[in-house]
């Protein structure tokens, strides 16, 4: 072990002037309709698992039925 | 039936609570198609700082700068700080050159004492990071996950939301060529985490932000100190806890995805476990304010967000006290023995049923690898078990097994089960062992391997044996997307 500690400091990057509300949200076209499109298809997704659940616990559910019937 | 017969069915049932509420945490996971935090989520890209604490991570860390780097997010926005922990490899010559090849983008911290730990690293690059009014949020990530490009983006929208104060993603097992236990911890990971942390949403609750992957506004962790716990060896889960604690949000993001690297032996596995283990004791102990108080502390405090901390916690206790009263009632003879067994079993044969094909709905990117793993996640003979449960005239016993030695193997089993996951570990280094360890596993299952490692955090615990920091071996073999 060096025992050493070093520091690379980076250069000031230029930053591009950016579109933002005093919240700090883009207000850039692009970058909302893309962050909307995203949003939308991830609860899209969500949902669907909601859906495949539903199968899912009803599909259990005759199993579970079947099951007595078969043990009665 | 006596008192004594009522209290030890009493006891065997207690072994149901687990996969009771684990299957009630999986019900609540479609909630989340309703209930979550998308519709306050917004275009929001703040100017985000990435630590990563790197001891001799030569294999990894090159290839996780580059990544970071080539995310699809603004690169005005993005730095990287690798806090090398005086690493004795190559590790600071691959940061050096990602400093000459991005130019203003990447930062070399190097500590004087090297191995004290991810905490202790993690707090070095923090006083730098908050000591500059640049950063708006702060990403900490471990040196070998590999962030895919929308990853980023898909955390920060949530900070637009001045009420959340971290936001974790899902974290996946991205070994390159999985071996048998990297399909495992696969599978485990989409329960763990894709399903787990849903439900947390849910709840409005997180245990625990993923200490490969966790974002936080900066106003957030100067509000918890600007610094990482260095008393526990759960630097990841007190964070989670102080953070809501301290009344903001942490959001569970699962389609924020990042891969990891997992052990891929048994040994490795046990070491990183049983520190995460001992360090779900030590925050137990630590917020024990905080449990079951629901009108206190919404979320942490909840009956659910309790019910699934301990029932984890205390699952070895309730399945070795489970065992114990099958096995006095076999000894009091009275016939109970087995509609108790029965009656456990099935449950055990529903809620597997319902969590292991839900699993598989949840991540079909990880079912199509780690099917196998799944079905066999609580052991062949366990599934055996549960087969038998289910219709036990196919097995010619209806009226439960007829010979002794099966039904005290039956009744021990339930402990049983993390004997043979601890000669799974035992014999893994030994001439042929990787395969019969292997074969062990796969008999035991790899719930029971993790049952055994709560008992052993326990144990630990309370003989207060020394914790130090075990790193996990990282070797490059990660990669994007299988």
């Amino acid at each position: 072990m060096s025992g050493r500690r070093s520091r690379a400091t980076p250069d000031p990057v230029a930053v591009k002037p950016v579109a933002l509300e005093p919240s700090g949200l883009s207000t850039d076209a692009t970058e909302v309709a893309r962050n909307a499109a995203e949003r939308q298809a991830d609860l899209r997704a969500e949902r669907w698992l909601l859906v495949r659940e539903v199968v899912i616990v009803l599909g259990v559910a005759t199993v579970a039925v079947a099951l007595r019937t078969a043990t009665a | 039936m006596s008192p004594l017969t009522v209290f030890l069915v009493a006891i065997v049932m207690l072994g149901a609570v687990a996969p009771l509420v684990g299957a009630w945490q999986y019900l609540l996971i479609g909630l989340h198609g309703i209930r979550n935090h998308l519709r306050r989520s917004g275009p929001y890209l703040p100017r985000t700082a990435v630590l990563i604490p790197a001891w001799n991570e030569e294999a990894v860390i090159g290839a996780s700068v580059d990544r970071l780097l080539g995310m699809d997010y603004p690169p005005e926005r993005l730095r990287i700080m690798v806090v090398d922990d005086a690493s004795t490899d190559g590790t600071p010559a691959a940061i050096q050159e990602r400093i000459r090849s991005h130019p203003g983008r990447v930062v070399h911290v190097r500590t004087s004492v090297g191995g004290k730990g991810k905490a202790h690293a993690l707090n070095q690059g923090l006083e730098q990071v908050l000591a500059d009014a640049w950063a708006e949020a702060i990403l900490i990530a471990d040196a070998d996950v590999q962030f895919e490009p929308g990853t980023l983006r898909r955390m920060t929208r949530h900070l637009a939301d001045p009420a959340v104060g971290a936001v974790t993603g899902y974290i996946k097992e991205g070994t390159h060529r999985p071996g048998y236990l990297n399909r495992f911890i696969g599978f485990e990971y989409v329960t763990a985490q894709a399903a787990a942390r849903r439900t947390q949403n849910v709840l409005g609750g997180m245990a625990c932000l993923a200490g490969g992957a966790q974002l936080h506004s900066r106003t957030s962790l100067e509000a918890i100190g600007g610094r990482i716990d260095t008393s526990t060896l759960a630097e990841d889960t007190v964070a989670t806890f102080e953070t809501q604690l301290a009344g903001k949000r942490a959001i569970f993001e699962p389609h924020a995805v990042v891969w990891a690297e997992e052990p891929d032996d048994l040994h490795g596995l046990w070491k990183q476990r049983l520190r995460w283990s001992r360090g779900n004791l030590q925050v137990t102990r630590r917020y024990k304010h905080v449990w079951f108080r629901p009108f206190r502390r919404r979320g942490l405090g909840g009956i659910t967000f309790g019910l699934a901390w301990f029932t984890v916690l205390l699952q070895p206790v309730s399945m070795i006290a489970a065992s114990a009263a099958l096995l006095l009632l076999l000894l009091l003879g009275d016939g109970q023995a087995w509609a108790a067994f029965h009656a456990l079993w099935i449950i055990n044969a529903m809620c597997y049923l319902f969590t292991t094909s839900f699993s598989f709905a949840i991540d079909p990117q990880v079912a199509r690898i780690s099917w196998r793993e799944g079905i066999l996640f609580p052991g062949i003979v366990s599934v055996a078990i549960i087969g038998y449960a289910c219709l036990p005239g196919l097995f010619g016993w209806p009226d439960g097994p007829q010979a002794p030695v099966i039904e005290w193997f039956l009744c021990i089993w339930l402990a049983g089960c993390m004997a043979v996951a601890w000669l799974a570990m035992r014999v893994e280094h030994g001439r042929g062992g990787r395969l019969l360890s292997r074969a062990l596993l796969y008999l035991a299952g790899y719930g029971a391997f993790l049952c055994l490692v709560t008992l052993t955090a326990y144990i630990r615990e309370l003989r207060g044996v020394e914790q130090h920091w075990d790193k996990t071996e990282k070797r490059g073999r990660a990669l994007l997307a299988p």
